[in-house]
This record gives structure tokens, C-alpha cells and sequence, in this order.
């Protein structure tokens, strides 16, 4: 699995191919613009006419850009590329344009990715086109804003059925995703995987800590017994798919995907820092548990065992205290400037706190 | 080092400024949202200086009982870090083979160091047990 997480040290990547000032800029880009127009004409049609690129705003991990484009159908697409730097666990973008694919056979309400390219905003990033997809991200608006409130009654329902889709996916069913080119062989023992991985990521930052330490000692005493590997989507959470007021429209940023345990995504959702401020509404910041839990026994005929949702969130808090520790790392030695990584670094506290207080709580 | 005003008030007038007098100005979603984290990192910052010594100074009393050292504590803001960096290394490479007890006892210890650090960057945190 190491080697399908893209390597455990901070990824770093060739320059970008703008002036780095320039691809944090509002407006469009000429040169890229250009370059987009010219490999969409290659690979769609030679009657492509792109007239605009604009980085999009959010994301801190990848690079983002809105495209209109007219002589292909649809028309207005996301470019999504490979960023400076990737957090460990981030797959490129040519292993994550095989998942997408092999969601949208499943049924997985997701943006199909179309006309893979290579160093087409920096040199050796890979990059794909996603449909563009209606709806908010933004994990406020979707837990709090009064215009979303009906959608929110929905939200636990509708992902639970994605949820369940994305979990039906296994080695077995889709055998072109355990190729070392994507994700890798999965897991026997996919709570052993996890440790495992937890432990190289904790090992390869620079700046490491106590509480890590500590959490990564419980989880690993109290280590429960889980056979079952499924296609995870690796960050399930509020803020990784669209709402609209008709209820959920897309589930995005497959990045983080992997094999392992479906509790890995069943408590990701949960983690206290994904409620947005909503800390009484467990699940995303928008519902109880029970509702959620419900529908995806419903959806999978699994049926979800607390105990186990208590230690993959005390994991999952493990897991986002290190990757916060490692975003800031990409800012201070992997040569990517951004702020937001400055301060998601100086948050990993939040999340220790979180898995001792579940530790001590003892249920979730 | 008596400039007046100190660090702590120079950092909390620039946080300020971007809130009060930049992010108004600025149209780009992507600019305006780093104004905020900016700001958010300033505040942090001064809150840190401010309770910088008291917080230290909690840590180093909490890692000398840990390590069974002789409670001296260094003069210099320096000398406490590298004091403190020092200890915590120590700790945490015995983390793997401590007992039950040594890790409740440090348990204890990071959970009042995390207070601190979180009181500080995050002063709407919830602590409460229950959420």
C-alpha cells in the first residue's frame, strides 16, 4: 500500500508552469489557457474554443481551475491538477481519474473525469476534467445556512446511499483498481495496514509530538479485528461534497482513496473537526448518528457497530493531527506558500484533544 | 526591548487592519480567505506571547516531575524551549514500552499542555467532556 500512497516523505513537484504569484491570481491565465484549448482540441474536438481558466478557490490540496469552453459538450469543466506538494496518502491525479471511473460505473453520484493530461499545468503533473457540478462545499454554508436547511433533513440518507456504493467496490469487483498503477493490492488486515501507515506518516515529519505518540499507543492496544477490505473514499466529509437546496449533488475530491476498513469512511464523517462548529449534530455537522448509521445498514446490510465507529474516530483524529502537522510541513519545507497550510499546522492540537477526550469518554 | 507598543499589541493592530481595512477591499474569494487565516494566525500569535512564560513555565514544572529531573527552571525564554524540546523527545520515545500508569500520567500532562495551546489559538474551543 505504501508505494500506492504515492511514498510517506512530503511529494514535491516540479514548478508550476505560471508564475507561481500568477496561479493564485483571480484572473485567467493566457498560457494556460492556451495549453488547455490546445490538448482538448487533441483529445475531444478540433472545433474546442476555450475561452476562460480561473483557479478556483478552496482546496488545499490540489490545483483547481474553472473552464468554459465551447465545441465540447459540457462546456464548463474543472481542470484538476497534481499541486506542488501532496500530503502522504494523496494519490496523483492519474490514479484518482481510474477511481473516478470506477465510481461512476458503481452508480456513485460523482462529476465523471474525462481527457486525462500530463504536464499541462506543471511539468509531470498529472491532470483530468471533471464535469462541473452545481451546489456548496463550503462546510458553514452546509451545516448552517438557512437556505440548505431542507437538504440537511436529506443529507444523511443520500450519502449513506453513496456511502454504501462506494463500499460495494472491492478488489474482487474491480480488480483494474488493486493494479500497482492505482491503489495496490488490498490489505488483509487493514487495521494493521492503517497503524502501519499511521506510524510511517508519524515517523516522517519533522516536527513530531507527544499526543501523536500517546494516541498512536492506545490505538494500537486496543486494536480491534476487522477482515473485510472495501474501496474507501479517504475523506468523506462535510466540505468534500455539493449541496444544493434539492439535497446532495456531488460527491468529490477522491484523492485520499484507498482499500481498508469501511469504518475509516463511517467515522471520517464524524470527526469533530468536520462538524464545522455544529458539535451536537456528529455526523458532518447536520445530523445525529442514528439516522445516518440507519440508512447505511439499510443501503449495505451491514450493520454498523459503535464500538468500532469509537476507535476509527479516535484513528481518524490520529490520522488528521498528523496530516494538519504535514500540511504545514508542505508550506515550510516543501516550498508551497499558502497560509491556509500555516494554519491547519497549528490546529493538530485540536485534534489530539479530540481522540483523549473519546479515549477517556470511552464510547462515541 | 522596551518598544512601545510591544509585540503582542503591533500583532493584534495588523490583525485588525487586514479584517477592518483590507478584506472589505478585496473581491477574490481565494485572497479574502487567506485575509482571514491571516488575521486568525496574528491573534493566535499574540495570544501566544502573552501567556507564553506562564504556559512554559506549567510545561516544565509537569516534565521535570515526568523524567524525575530536579525542578530548575532555566532563566531564559530560550533555555525553557530547549528544556522543554529536550524532556518531550525523551518522553516520547518512551511512549512504546511505558506502563499503564506512565501513560496516564502523561495523558494528563499533554492534555493540560493541549489546553494551553488551544485556549490560546482557538479561545471559542469547547473543553467540556460531553459534546
Amino acid at each position: 500500500m505504501a508505494a500506492a500512497r504515492g511514498g510517506i516523505a512530503i511529494v514535491v513537484r516540479p514548478a508550476l508552469r505560471l508564475d507561481p504569484a500568477m496561479s493564485n491570481a483571480p484572473t485567467e491565465h493566457e498560457d494556460l489557457r492556451a495549453r488547455v484549448e490546445a490538448h482538448l482540441r487533441g483529445v475531444a474536438t478540433s472545433a474546442t474554443v476555450v475561452s476562460s481558466v480561473v483557479p478556483l478557490a478552496g482546496g488545499a490540496c490540489q490545483d483547481n481551475f474553472r473552464v468554459e469552453a465551447k465545441g465540447i459538450e459540457p462546456g464548463t469543466l474543472v481542470l484538476r491538477s497534481d499541486a506542488l506538494s501532496a500530503l502522504p496518502g494523496s494519490i496523483d491525479r492519474s490514479r484518482e481519474f481510474a477511481v473516478i471511473g470506477a465510481a461512476v460505473r458503481a452508480g456513485v453520484k460523482t462529476p465523471p473525469a474525462h481527457y486525462p493530461a500530463r504536464g499541462l499545468v506543471r511539468e509531470g503533473a498529472h491532470a483530468y476534467f471533471l464535469e462541473w457540478a452545481s451546489g456548496d462545499a463550503i462546510g458553514r454554508k452546509v451545516t448552517k445556512s438557512p437556505e440548505l436547511a431542507g437538504a440537511r433533513r436529506k443529507l444523511p440518507e443520500e450519502l449513506a446511499t453513496e456511502l454504501a456504493k462506494i463500499h460495494r467496490i472491492t478488489a474482487a469487483s474491480a480488480p483494474e483498481l488493486a493494479t500497482a498503477e492505482v491503489l495496490g493490492p488490498a490489505p488483509q488486515e487493514p487495521v494493521a495496514a492503517a497503524l502501519a501507515f499511521q506510524r510511517e506518516r508519524i515517523d516522517s515529519l519533522k516536527s513530531p509530538r507527544l499526543g501523536i505518540e500517546l494516541l498512536h499507543r492506545w490505538l494500537t492496544d486496543h486494536a480491534p479485528t476487522v477482515t473485510e477490505t472495501v474501496l474507501l473514499h479517504g475523506d468523506f466529509r462535510t466540505g468534500n461534497f455539493l449541496v444544493t437546496e434539492s439535497g446532495l449533488s456531488a460527491i468529490l475530491d477522491w484523492e485520499f482513496a484507498r482499500w481498508g476498513a469501511r469504518y475509516e469512511d463511517l467515522a471520517w464523517i464524524s470527526m469533530r473537526d468536520w462538524r464545522f462548529g455544529v458539535l451536537g449534530l456528529p455526523v458532518g455537522g447536520f445530523s445525529a448518528r442514528a439516522p445516518f448509521y440507519e440508512a447505511y445498514e439499510k443501503q449495505s446490510g451491514h450493520v454498523v457497530d459503535e464500538k468500532l465507529v469509537h476507535w476509527y474516530e479516535v484513528l481518524s483524529n490520529l490520522a488528521w493531527a498528523v496530516g494538519s502537522v504535514a500540511q504545514a510541513e508542505r508550506y515550510i519545507y516543501g516550498g508551497e506558500e499558502d497560509l491556509e497550510l500555516l494554519a491547519i499546522g497549528r490546529r493538530a492540537s485540536e485534534m489530539e484533544w479530540e481522540a483523549l477526550r473519546l479515549i477517556e469518554r470511552g464510547r462515541i | 526591548m522596551q518598544n512601545t507598543p510591544n509585540k503582542e499589541t503591533a500583532l493584534m493592530a495588523m490583525a485588525k487592519f487586514l479584517g477592518r481595512d483590507v478584506r472589505p477591499l478585496v473581491k477574490d474569494a481565494r485572497v479574502q480567505f487567506r485575509i482571514l487565516v491571516a488575521e486568525s494566525l496574528l491573534m493566535g500569535c499574540a495570544g501566544e506571547l502573552a501567556f507564553e512564560d506562564e504556559h512554559l513555565r506549567g510545561e516544565l514544572e509537569r516534565l521535570f516531575d515526568l523524567v524525575g529531573e530536579a525542578p530548575v527552571l532555566p532563566v531564559s525564554g530560550a533555555e525553557k524551549k530547549s528544556a522543554v524540546g529536550r524532556m518531550t523527545s525523551s518522553l516520547r520515545n518512551a511512549v512504546k514500552t511505558a506502563d499503564a500508569d506512565t501513560l496516564k500520567r502523561l495523558q494528563a500532562h499533554v492534555k493540560a499542555t493541549l489546553h494551553d495551546e488551544i485556549s490560546v489559538a482557538n479561545p471559542r474551543f469547547s473543553f467540556a467532556e460531553e459534546i
